[in-house]
């Protein structure tokens, strides 16, 4: 049957991923890693459903839990549309055969519910309808709550779909989005409309009269046979490739750094790397959410008084670029790795390039931190100590990890839950980073020098800085050895 | 110019390749070809230094290529299309080689009007992305980028796959004119015999890693070519 088939090669596909060839000690720490996570979030949700009558002893449990609903399943079409999978390109190889096409959107549909959005649910519901409803409710209405509660994932699983398909990649769509969830929320939050009183009026209908289910069931319906149209009229792979439409391009091409000569040549491929490419874009789309970590710990003044902390966070915000898109430095190269190989003849220089850029990402980080000197002279003075370190440290050791990493990156593919050319190495990454400068803290710290401890590590970072052509010299060598091992990993290609 | 000693390459223990010493002079035209796996694209590699030998060397000009990079700054080469930075338009490419080779301004310019007739308006003067175009466009933008340095060695591997017959007759005559006005030496395998022995002065045929015959430019070269491809 066609059905086995296609779970068979699926199957395959994951199971030979090259995601999975990593050694057992890296593989078992992640293992331990998700697995505290996932324990984590099942405890988290076993909590808040057994003790959600006490968190809000003054409502109805239910009609509170329910008045919650409509943003959770809101939040959730956002995570969805993000960064779920359309899953439409792996049925490519199958549009040649004969096999029909009713079959394959099908098949396509049906495997969007396995998507583990899917059954995040379950988690979240089950402790809460076990404690909170089952007193309270006969057997035959929490079955009508439940279906109606998997008709609605279900429905905004398809939705999402239909969203991601036809709107992704178009930023004005992204914004619009945005700015219509901030305008809820602040509407909610001034009282003009009730979006929770709404929410729980819609879910605690199916609990009193069944035959609500109706209208999520109807739903679900509506949005399967909108994809099914939508896929069968557009099951050409070029429609879902994302191929822009020919024409001019606004192409931006650095050209000030040529005079730079040599090394500006190869800063000017790096920068157009980045801003070119969907994947880097993605990547770096997230750093200035990072520069607004400080945010979060500078008005807290229980955490003010502790260097560790600002440290933290200073290392953090000035060190973004370098830590996100450092750590991928070659397997961005990957797909043309040959021509670089074959045609670059002195890598001390090329490796100057990217450690140029890495280091002028620091310093623009910084420079956007200044305004958080309004939390006083002591953030700046931190945030100084952090940009040292990561100009002088992290940069050099980043290039150094960097040449770790022997997966073949498809650029032209989104960030967000793509694991693709990312190996574990590339989590471990950051935590030297973010523990080296705590370290040299910390035997200052255990005798009470606070601030020379701080010193401490701007002075180690300036040294870095100093010394940074024979420290490059270490990473140039690594790579040396190691080129044959990874211009073979980059060539595999799938 | 181009030397191998002892070369050997295995994979998981299986011979792939093996050149216990072949040598390419300087300004010959030196065709391979060979069936899959016959390990002619391996050979190319070596040459780079994309792969490590498992056994033996190859210099040129007295050089180990492991070692000393001094090579690449006379040579060419395109082997696929893991050579293209897909992201930058023709030009940019062009401009991006040219300043890794460190070539004057002017050499650019006369490069886009040498090659006019071989990109036959199809790929300068464009904002498209070397991603955009057809895959015969990439392999010429990747052909004309190996030789806009003026190499004295060149290295193709199947140059003339996925070219229309127009651009494939065009580069044969390229080649020719090369081989005649310089002094560049030319490394190119093909599937295609009719192409090679046009080409080609010297032709090395491969049998499963292993030299089967190497022939110098005679009148029955296709000849022979041929009938060792039929059996």
């Amino acid at each position: 049957m066609l059905l086995k088939w296609f779970v068979k090669n699926e199957m395959r596909e994951t199971r030979r991923s090259s995601m999975w060839e990593q050694s057992m000690g890296i593989k078992i720490f992640l293992g331990f890693l998700f697995f505290i996570i996932f324990a984590e979030f099942m405890l988290g949700s076993f909590f808040i459903g057994k003790e959600f009558d006490e968190i809000f002893a003054d409502d109805d449990p239910v009609e509170k839990f329910n008045s919650f609903l409509l943003y959770g399943f809101a939040l959730g079409f956002m995570v969805r549309f993000f960064m779920q999978k359309v899953p439409v390109l792996s049925i490519q190889p199958y549009l040649h055969l004969p096999i029909k096409k009713s079959k394959l959107v099908n098949y396509v549909l049906g495997k969007s519910l396995m998507a583990p959005f899917n059954f995040f649910p379950i988690f979240i519901f089950s402790p809460f309808i076990f404690f909170q409803m089952g007193p309270v409710y006969s057997g035959f209405q929490i079955l009508a709550y439940v279906l109606s509660i998997i008709l609605v994932v279900l429905s905004v699983n398809y939705l999402a779909l239909l969203f991601k398909r036809n709107l992704s990649g178009n930023n004005t769509v992204t914004i619009v989005i945005t700015v219509l969830v901030a305008a809820i929320v602040t509407a909610e939050y001034f009282e003009i409309i009730s979006l929770t009183d709404i929410s729980a009026l819609m879910f605690t209908a199916a609990l009193k009269n069944p035959s609500w289910v109706f209208i999520p069931a109807a739903t679900l319906v509506l949005a399967y046979m909108l994809n099914y149209r939508d896929l069968t009229f557009h099951l050409y792979p070029e429609d879902n490739l994302n191929l822009k439409k020919s024409g001019k391009r606004n192409v931006s091409d650095f050209k000030y750094l040529k005079s730079f000569g040599e090394i500006g040549n190869l800063m000017i491929l790096e920068l157009k790397l980045m801003t070119r490419n969907k994947r880097s874009k993605s990547t770096l789309v997230f750093l200035p959410i990072f520069l607004l970590y400080g945010l979060i710990f500078y008005p807290n003044p229980e955490l003010y008084g502790q260097n560790g902390w600002l440290l933290f966070v200073g290392i953090f915000m000035t060190g973004g670029v370098t830590l996100i898109y450092g750590q991928y430095l070659l397997s961005w190269e990957s797909s043309y790795f040959d021509g670089i190989l074959s045609h670059i003849d002195d890598f001390n220089l090329y490796f100057k390039a990217k450690h140029n850029l890495l280091v002028a990402s620091t310093l623009i980080s910084f420079i956007l931190t200044l305004p958080y000197a309004y939390f006083g002279a002591k953030i700046l003075m931190i945030n100084f100590i952090a940009a040292l370190f990561n100009m002088g440290v992290s940069s050099v050791f980043v290039i150094l990890m960097s040449t770790n990493n022997k997966k073949r990156l498809d650029l032209s593919k989104g960030a967000a839950f793509n694991y693709q050319g990312v190996s574990a190495t590339q989590f471990l990454i950051s935590f030297p980073v973010m523990l080296a400068p705590l370290l040299i803290y910390l035997p200052f710290w255990a005798f009470g020098y606070y601030d020379n401890g701080l010193y401490a590590i701007g002075v180690v970072g300036l040294l870095a800085i100093v010394f940074n052509k024979p420290l490059l010299k270490i990473a140039v060598n690594r790579f040396l050895e190691r080129r044959y091992l990874i211009g073979e990993g980059f060539r595999k290609k799938y | 110019m181009i030397e191998t000693f002892d070369l050997t390459k295995k994979y998981n223990d299986q011979l792939v390749l093996n050149l216990p010493s072949l040598k390419i002079n300087k300004g010959e035209a030196f065709g391979l070809v060979g069936n899959n796996g016959a390990g002619k694209t391996t050979f190319f590699r070596l040459i780079l230094d994309l792969i490590r030998a498992t056994s033996g060397e190859v210099k040129i000009n007295n050089e180990n290529v492991a070692e000393n990079p001094q090579w690449k700054k006379i040579t060419g080469s395109y082997l696929d299309d893991n050579y293209l930075i897909d992201f930058l338009t023709p030009q940019e490419y062009f401009e991006f080689i040219a300043g890794v080779y460190r070539l004057p301004k002017g050499d650019l310019e006369k490069f886009y009007t040498d090659f006019e007739t071989f990109f036959n308006g199809e790929i300068l003067g464009k904002t498209k992305y070397v991603r955009d175009l057809s895959r015969g466009n990439q392999q010429k933008v990747g052909i004309a980028a190996a030789l806009l340095p003026k190499p004295e060695i060149l290295i193709l591997d199947e140059p003339f796959n996925g070219l229309d017959p127009t651009t494939q007759i065009r580069l044969i005559k390229l080649l020719n004119e090369l081989k005649q006005t310089t002094d560049t030496t030319i490394l190119v395998s093909s599937h295609d015999l009719n192409h090679v022995t046009e080409v080609c002065s010297r032709i090395l045929v491969l049998d499963k890693g292993e030299v089967y015959k190497d022939i110098i430019k005679s009148e029955n070269m296709l000849k022979e070519l041929e009938e060792y491809f039929a059996a």
